[in-house]
């Protein structure tokens, strides 16, 4: 092969467009010529090194930031996370005062990067080549670099957009009160308490639901060129991320979950990250090696050691029984059904002229639509001993949660509505909300009851506080009848096709509802 | 006004329980400890999250630092083994979609970072001399390096804004790295000089 054929090949090669019987060729050529190997090696890493080098002033200070996330994430060299997580948890300075340089991985981080300057609008290296390319450039090639939208610098904030209890942002050192509007810098870590929950948007759309009693640390927004980062210290945190959003990266300490177009749960409580995928796919790293990705309705335990594999949500039984007015699906019935195969259910269709006694005792959980007619109803439900959950008005009196339509204990709201109250902050089944929540995205006809005042009233309809919105009844409470719940029994604010008009607090709510219902 | 710390200075708070110290290592050798790693990897994640573990390797073997040579050598000795271990990993795996030929590459890369046939002082100084080396490009081959390596561009949407051919190009790319290399190699004979 002559020297112009070789580096024919060779470009070709570098620039990703050589066939396979080249390829093969090629390597057969340098693994004997080892002046040639050695000549073309080294092209190689000049090409590796200019499309790696990262001389720009900005990923300098992002990668530090990030450096300082991951050994805050790994726990490595020293106690700050820890530090900051036992000042979050209720030892953290009143607002104002500074957290000491060295105790909190915000204080650390704010330190290095005010030494720097952050987040320039330009490469620097870029601008220089691009300063001495314009010269000779052609006039069509200037005027479509000049058409071309400046690279924009990412803004690295994230949003807080809701914060519900007590929320703290870590910023800067400081603690300060989280408040809903507020923006959180980059770097910055938030901290929930006990029955708080707050939210998070990104950049690209992406909304960090933020579960009680959780930390988060370093939180990036946007990196460069890449989508959000952020830290899970501990605790409980639901990601979305849209479909053509930036990837997001959470790191905890035991691994890390990069997504885009998918919703995950993660829960850092313990010694391990459990990761469930809600609906797309995930892609999980253990820190001690291993990558696997994960589809909706699966889950796995990210620990130490231990090597990653998947499960379905729900081991074992995992079909439940939905009961709806027409197997042709509604929008609502639809999306009802679409959140409960993403929490991991098979969904097992029943109109309720197919529900056989049998049948319903073997299911985990029975989720009742407001679609059916309950007249048709051929398989008494009030003593099966089997969790339901239900927002079909006229069964809550035979159920003996609430009252029959007409008997002012229950029905359809009057008025189209879109917000509820959380009235029982500190139950599960509140998902972590209080006050007034926006449940749908616009007002729709929803469903209430006027339960036994000895059930757990989780929300009522704003200026109604006595027709509940959600309800239930625990195993063996008493019933509106007197008797006893023969297992759990919840009641939900949903209406024929309200499911399709959620928005991530209803679906929150909706999740939460299905979780307590049936004992997850 | 104050002089900024040596690394010796800030070793010593490091080892004194400060991170902001090791904050500011990383700060400073960043750069240098990400171009090695671009040298032998080629996915941009793949340097930054290998340059973590450097750093993370670094910190908790901070002890180990005898301060024999300094501490940025100290740390691209680590890169270098790291660099390896992470090739020989590739390889075993059988990297997903990696062609036949960039594992064989990867096995070179692998070899030589164990063999430590490049000079610890060149792997200081090379990325230096690169970049130097860049800023004297003609404006020609630095736009075209500009488009293709720092835009992204393909080579054939700039072939054909420029009615060029995309073969022409990949050709002019690979003389345009050439002279880079030599330019490279001079900068480095230069400061190896006494």
């Amino acid at each position: 092969m002559t020297r112009p054929e070789i580096e024919d090949l060779w470009a070709r090669f570098v620039a990703g467009a050589l066939p396979e019987a080249d390829l093969r060729e090629l390597a057969r050529l340098l693994e004997t010529d080892v002046t040639l190997r050695e000549e073309l090696l080294a092209d190689y890493r000049v090409d590796s090194s200019l499309r790696g080098l990262p001389s720009d002033r900005d990923d300098g200070a992002l990668f530090v930031h990030e450096f300082l996330a991951r050994a805050a994430a790994e726990r490595t060299g020293s106690a700050f996370v820890r530090a900051v997580e036992s000042r979050a948890r209720g030892e953290l300075p009143t607002r104002g005062l500074k957290v000491a340089v060295g105790l909190g991985l915000a204080a650390i981080a704010a330190g290095v990067v005010s030494a720097f300057v952050l987040f320039e609008t330009r490469d620097s290296r870029q601008a220089a080549l691009e300063q001495r390319g314009t010269m000779t450039l052609p006039v069509a090639d200037r005027a479509a670099r000049d058409d071309a939208p400046e690279p924009r610098a990412p803004s690295g904030a994230a949003d807080l957009v809701r914060a519900t209890g007590d929320v703290s942002l870590i910023v800067d050192g400081e603690r300060q009160q989280g408040r809903a509007g507020q923006s959180a810098p980059v770097g910055s870590g938030v901290w929930t308490g006990e029955g708080s929950a707050a939210r998070l948007q990104l950049a690209g759309g992406t909304t960090l639901e933020v579960g009680p009693e959780t930390l988060l640390a370093s939180v990036f927004g946007e990196r460069v060129g890449r989508g959000g980062r952020v830290v899970l210290v501990s605790g409980v945190l639901t990601v979305g991320v849209p479909p053509r959003a930036l990837p997001l990266l959470v790191a905890t300490r035991h691994g890390e979950v990069t997504a885009t177009g998918a919703s995950f749960r993660l829960d850092a409580s313990g010694a391990a990250t459990k990761v469930v995928v809600l609906a797309g796919r995930a892609r999980l790293q253990g820190r001690s090696g291993g990558e696997i990705h994960v589809e909706a309705g699966r889950q796995a335990l990210i620990s130490e050691g231990a090597s990653l594999d998947t499960t379905p949500t729900r081991g074992g039984a995992t079909t439940i029984t939905f009961v709806v007015g027409n197997a042709l699906l509604g929008p609502g019935d639809e999306a009802v059904r679409g959140r409960l195969e993403a929490l991991g259910f098979n969904v097992a269709l029943r109109t309720p002229a197919e529900l056989e006694t049998g049948q319903l005792q073997s299911s985990p959980l029975v989720v009742v639509s407001s679609t059916i007619t309950s007249t048709d109803l051929r398989v008494p439900l009030r003593d099966l001993a089997v969790p339901i959950l239900s927002w079909e008005e006229s069964l809550l009196d035979d159920l003996a949660m609430a009252g029959a339509r007409g008997s002012g204990l229950g029905g359809i709201t009057r008025r189209p509505v879109a917000e509820l109250v959380i009235k029982a902050t500190n139950h599960p089944l509140s998902a972590g909300l209080r006050d007034t929540v926006k449940i749908t995205t616009s007002n729709t006809p929803m469903t209430w009851g006027a339960p036994s005042p000895l059930a757990i009233w989780v929300a009522h309809w704003p200026g109604r506080p006595a027709d509940a919105a959600l309800f239930a009844y625990e195993s063996g409470m008493p019933m509106l009848d007197g008797r006893p719940a023969p297992a759990r029994r919840t009641a939900l604010f949903l209406f024929d096709d309200t499911a399709a008009l959620l928005t991530p607090d209803g679906w929150a709510l909706f999740d939460a509802a299905v979780v307590w219902t049936s004992g997850r | 006004m104050q002089e900024p710390a040596g690394d010796d200075d800030l070793i010593a708070r490091v080892r004194a329980g400060s991170p902001v110290a090791f904050s500011e290592l990383v700060r400073r050798h960043q750069g240098a400890v990400r171009g090695l790693l671009a040298r032998y990897l080629r996915a941009r994640d793949a340097v930054d999250d290998l340059a973590q573990e450097v750093f993370l390797a670094a910190l908790r073997g901070i002890d180990g630092y005898r301060g024999d040579a300094t501490f940025r050598l100290w740390l691209l000795a680590i890169a270098r083994r790291h660099a390896a271990g992470h090739l020989r990993d590739q390889i075993r795996r059988r990297a997903r979609g990696a062609n036949v030929l960039e594992l064989a590459i990867m096995g070179w890369h692998a070899d030589a970072l164990e063999r430590g046939v490049v000079a610890a002082r060149d792997d200081e100084l090379w990325l230096a001399a690169l970049q130097d080396c860049l800023g004297r490009l003609p404006a020609e081959s630095a736009a075209l390096v500009s488009a293709h390596y720092f835009r992204a561009e393909s080579l054939a949407d700039i072939a054909r804004r420029h009615g060029k051919r995309e073969g022409a190009l990949r050709m002019t790319l690979l003389r345009i790295r050439q002279a880079l290399r030599e330019c490279v190699q001079r900068r480095l004979m230069v400061e190896s000089e006494p």
